[in-house]
């Protein structure tokens, strides 16, 4: 049996129903502009529109400097606490050759000493 | 080399202004704005001043823009939205890329790019409350297809009827039909038209409204269809 035609197909309708709600919604500030062409209508809205206080930072640099204070405490401190992984990395660094021990114990009193150091800051 | 030649004048420019207050840039474009932030590794200054004039110049419309999401976000939220969208401005500034083609008004270029920017923080600040990945980086500069597509000619011609029909339907929706319906429109916008909520955004929703995500996906389909009886409706009274 022959199939009859469809006058409409509902997904399409569907789609077509799904583009005019996001026209109406962007023209109601619902959605945020993502091409030019958006931008231009908000702009209309804006300028048709009494628009609500805008964000008002007194020096908008504030706004990079706490930031960068943010990136500053949040940067994970290397973790050296397990000998392994530090003498493993250690002997990477130097090419896989031994350290001589006079070179060993120089390095170990500048670690006493720094971490003397850093606690008493 | 010309792009040297470029940055040098530039800096000319700025050491000129030193000491001035940004006005120094009230003759330069957006994306010329954006040029001197994405300089941020060589001449900090420089850059932070045409930080202070892109704010200047935008803070009222990323505010009104990010409204949009006052429903999902609270009024606190919106304004971290509009800081963290500055934020991110000045950190990808080097990654904005001018395409002199798609439009002559360099200004909305900028303006459409810092929407997708605001929109990426938006999502992905809701995908990481579940535990999601983050939206890949590229997204800011996907090229999208507009759901409106105007001449300038036809920017201040008012709204057909049907059009009025739509807009005063969205106005009988209640807070939550909204909310989902602004943050699944979102979602679909993301280049697969009209897809299903995905599971982690409707959870999301789920957990504010103390609902399930299924609750939460016929909450859109009756904002849907209120809208669409509406609009039927008020046709048929003409």
């Amino acid at each position: 049996m022959k199939k009859k035609p469809t006058k409409s197909m509902p997904g399409s309708n569907e789609a077509n129903f799904d583009l005019e709600l996001s026209q109406a919604m962007l023209l109601k500030g619902w959605l945020l502009p993502l091409t030019e062409d958006e931008v231009a209508i908000a702009e209309s809205a804006i300028e048709k529109e009494s628009v609500g206080p805008a964000l008002e930072i007194a020096n908008p640099l504030e706004l990079l400097k706490a930031e960068s204070e943010k990136k500053k405490t949040a940067s994970p401190r290397a973790d050296f606490q397990n000998e392994q992984v530090e003498q493993n990395l250690a002997w990477a660094a130097r090419n896989g050759k031994e350290i001589p021990p006079e070179v060993r114990d120089m390095m170990r009193k500048d670690r006493e000493r720094a971490e003397t150091e850093g606690y008493d800051e | 080399m010309p792009e040297e030649i470029e940055v040098e004048s530039r800096r000319n420019k700025m050491s000129l202004a030193e000491g001035s207050q940004p006005k120094a840039f009230g003759t330069d474009t957006d994306e010329d704005l954006l040029a001197y932030m994405a300089m941020q590794g060589e001449d900090r200054p420089g850059a932070e001043e045409a930080f202070t004039e892109f704010y200047r110049r935008h803070k009222r419309y990323l505010s009104y823009i990010c409204r949009a999401y006052q429903g999902t976000l609270r009024e606190d939220g919106v304004s971290s939205l509009v800081q963290d969208t500055f934020l991110r401005v000045y950190q990808k500034a080097h990654k904005y890329k001018p395409n002199p083609s798609s439009c002559d008004d360099s200004s909305r270029r900028v303006k459409a790019w810092m929407g997708r920017i605001a929109r990426n923080i938006f999502l992905s600040q809701l995908r990481h409350s579940q535990n999601q990945e983050e939206l890949p980086d590229d997204l800011d500069t996907k090229e999208y297809k507009s759901v409106f597509q105007r001449s300038p000619a036809e920017e201040n011609v008012p709204p057909s009827a049907r059009k009025r029909f739509f807009l005063e339907a969205l106005d009988t929706l209640s807070v939550k039909e909204r909310d989902v319906l602004v943050v699944s429109a979102e979602w679909c916008r993301l280049g697969q038209d009209f897809q299903r909520l995905p599971d982690d955004i409707s959870q999301e929703l789920a957990a504010k409204y103390q609902s399930t995500p299924e609750a939460i996906r016929q909450t859109r389909k009756r904002a849907k269809d209120k809208i669409r009886a509406f609009v039927e409706s008020r046709e048929n009274e003409k």
